[in-house]
């Protein structure tokens, strides 16, 4: 059943991911064995993180600098094991920029990563920004992105159960509107 | 009339207003609270702009917003160009300041004010069209009835809640129709004639079909009624009513497109833009083997022969099957089952815009901007009123089973369709 959701899920994201001019997304599935750690200590030496602490969904909202540091890293925090997260990361299309090379890594114990290391393993998003105008944007012009880590159910992401709510009852509205005052018989008559 | 078009077109627009206001608020795409930031000093999180107004800038609401809120009107990149200037300046004008709220709502008042016009325009055009032999004529207005009413509930009337350029393209093209069907008489047996009496009226239906071209470019299509009129004349040869009439007529246009897709962008954007501009055909000229808006929609959105047929879009195939469709039997059913002369024209526009939706554009846009052709609607409508003299409608067939689908199709979609773009999500 879950593999079930799972491909159901690949299959819709990649739909989103082709007709979104300023959205891109992909899928963060950690994996069992991943060593969670069992320390208190709080892991704050990446500048740019994401945590899911006590909570199922998070965003934040990123400074880039186009033509600057690229890719842009950011660490993943307070992940469950064995839970598929859907990362998505919007701009507003008043920034032209395209946003590729999208990925997830885990960064072993003890292993360094743009000069900082950690006793526990950790989880990587990366993705960069590139200038997509004519003219170009200059260099250095702060681009706003917005990065938001979300925990899939059923293959869903839980911010959009709520939208699928809505979208199901008023199509469920609509039919049942319809059969009660038919726009067909209404144009008719 | 007017008071029950007015009341169809007042109760459906408040019940698609109804439904984005009870969205749910987080967007799937949450870019809009970026372009607020950047775009408003403060107010965005009052409780209108929460519920109602912010949730009408998803997809291409963010490009005509940024025109209308910039300091000067003029696109920043050349893409931008893609968005009507022309519509964005006719709001800027009519808001008088550029404060994002208060060009949001002028944006939307002319929207719906055009949306309206439109189907005022079009319930003329229909009575016009289809009441030659007896001008009062009971059919024609019925059929004119039910055109309006099928036009207020067009697949696109989601994305017309917001800011988009169409309403304005459909008032100009329904009045530019209007404006040449006055001016030109059907005559047996040669065919069509154009009256110099109404030749003033013959030059207005060019500018209304320039000026929705220079907002949609897609209007160009629209030209073909000059070069219908062109052969038609000069088959019976009146050549001075065919250069006086549709040639001239038909050159305005040209010059507008040329203008619009070759000067203005060449003289903007060249020699330093590089790529494009090396296409240029000739070195006096400001002409480019590509014109500016293709390259544009190659570049930026990979728009081209075949681009889209991927697996991947089959969903947005699937979308648009319905206006295909119906749009596809409109052709056929003018042209095979109730010849109609003065609709020949029309028919050429409809098939020469299929074609190119199906296989160049992104096909689901159909959906949005397949309205300024008007085919369809007196298909359906043509359809529903001789089914309406049935007493038994229990089992329709053929036309009137593809109408009665549609209508079905629509009653769904257009309430499914205004909630997703409330909700930022596609199809766009």
């Amino acid at each position: 059943m879950k593999r079930f959701f799972w491909s159901w899920f690949i299959w819709l994201n990649s739909l989103f991911v082709l007709v979104i001019a300023n959205t891109e997304s992909f899928l963060v599935k950690v994996p069992k064995d991943f060593p969670v750690g069992t320390s208190n200590h709080i892991d704050d030496q990446f500048p740019l993180r994401i945590s899911l602490n006590n909570s199922n969904h998070a965003k934040e909202t990123i400074e880039t600098h186009i033509g600057e540091v690229n890719p842009t890293y950011i660490q993943l925090q307070h992940l469950q094991i064995d839970e598929v997260y859907q990362v998505k990361i919007c701009w507003t299309a008043l920034d032209p920029v395209s946003i590729d090379e999208m990925g997830w890594f885990i960064v072993p114990h003890s292993t360094s990563l743009q000069g900082t290391t950690s006793e526990e393993a950790r989880i990587f998003i990366k993705f960069t920004i590139t200038n997509d105008s004519y003219p170009t944007m200059k260099p250095g012009t702060m681009v706003p992105i917005n990065v938001s880590v979300i925990n899939c159910k059923l293959g869903v992401p839980v911010d959009l159960y709520k939208t699928i709510v809505y979208i199901i009852a008023v199509a469920v509205s609509a039919v049942l509107l319809n059969r009660k005052y038919s726009l067909y018989d209404l144009l008719r008559h | 009339m007017i008071v029950r078009t007015s009341l169809v077109f007042v109760v459906s627009r408040l019940v698609l207003y109804g439904l984005i206001f009870l969205a749910p608020e987080g967007q799937f795409d949450t870019s809009t609270e970026l372009t607020l930031n950047r775009l408003v000093a403060d107010g965005s999180e009052d409780y209108w702009n929460r519920h109602l107004w912010n949730k009408l800038l998803s997809w291409d609401a963010v490009f005509f917003i940024k025109g209308m809120t910039s300091e000067d009107g003029i696109p920043e990149f050349e893409h931008e160009y893609a968005f009507s200037p022309l519509w964005i300046r006719f709001v800027r004008l009519c808001a008088g300041n550029n404060e994002l709220y208060d060009v949001l709502k002028v944006g939307v008042l002319l929207e719906n004010v055009l949306f309206f016009l439109s189907s005022i325009v079009l319930y003329y055009l229909t009575r016009r069209l289809f009441s030659q032999s007896n001008r009062e004529s009971f059919y024609a207005k019925r059929l004119a009835g039910i055109s309006t009413d099928l036009f207020i509930f067009t697949s696109a009337s989601g994305f017309l809640t917001g800011i988009y350029s169409e309403p304005l393209s459909f008032a100009l093209a329904f009045s530019g129709m209007l404006c040449r069907e006055l001016s030109v008489e059907v005559t047996i047996p040669s065919g069509l004639d154009c009256m110099w009496s109404k030749w003033p009226l013959y030059i207005l239906s060019s500018m209304c079909f320039s000026f929705a071209t220079l907002n949609r470019p897609n209007c160009v299509l629209l030209g073909i009624y000059y070069i219908f009129d062109l052969l038609q004349l000069a088959k019976d040869k009146k050549v001075l009513k065919a250069v006086a009439f549709p040639l001239l007529a038909g050159v305005f246009l040209f010059i507008c497109c040329v203008y619009q897709h070759y000067i203005l962008p060449f003289d903007t954007f060249c020699p330093q833009r590089g790529g494009w501009c090396e296409t240029q055909l000739s070195a006096s000229l400001p002409f480019t083997s590509v014109n500016f808006y293709n390259h544009i929609q190659d570049h930026y959105w990979n728009v081209g022969f075949l681009k889209y047929w991927a697996i991947n879009n089959i969903p947005n195939f699937l979308l648009a099957m319905p206006n295909i469709v119906v749009l596809l039997y409109s052709t056929i059913y003018f042209s095979k089952i109730y010849p109609h002369y003065r609709l020949k024209p029309l028919i050429i526009i409809t098939q020469a815009l299929l074609i190119m939706l199906i296989f160049f554009a992104h096909v689901q846009i159909i959906n949005r901007v397949s309205s300024f052709i008007p085919l369809h609607l007196w298909y359906m409508a043509d359809r529903i009123l001789k089914t309406s003299y049935k007493q038994d409608d229990t089992r329709p067939i053929g036309d009137d089973k593809i109408v009665k689908a549609y209508i079905y199709w629509l009653a769904l979609w257009i309430p499914l369709q205004t909630v997703l773009f409330a909700c930022f999500l596609p199809p766009a």
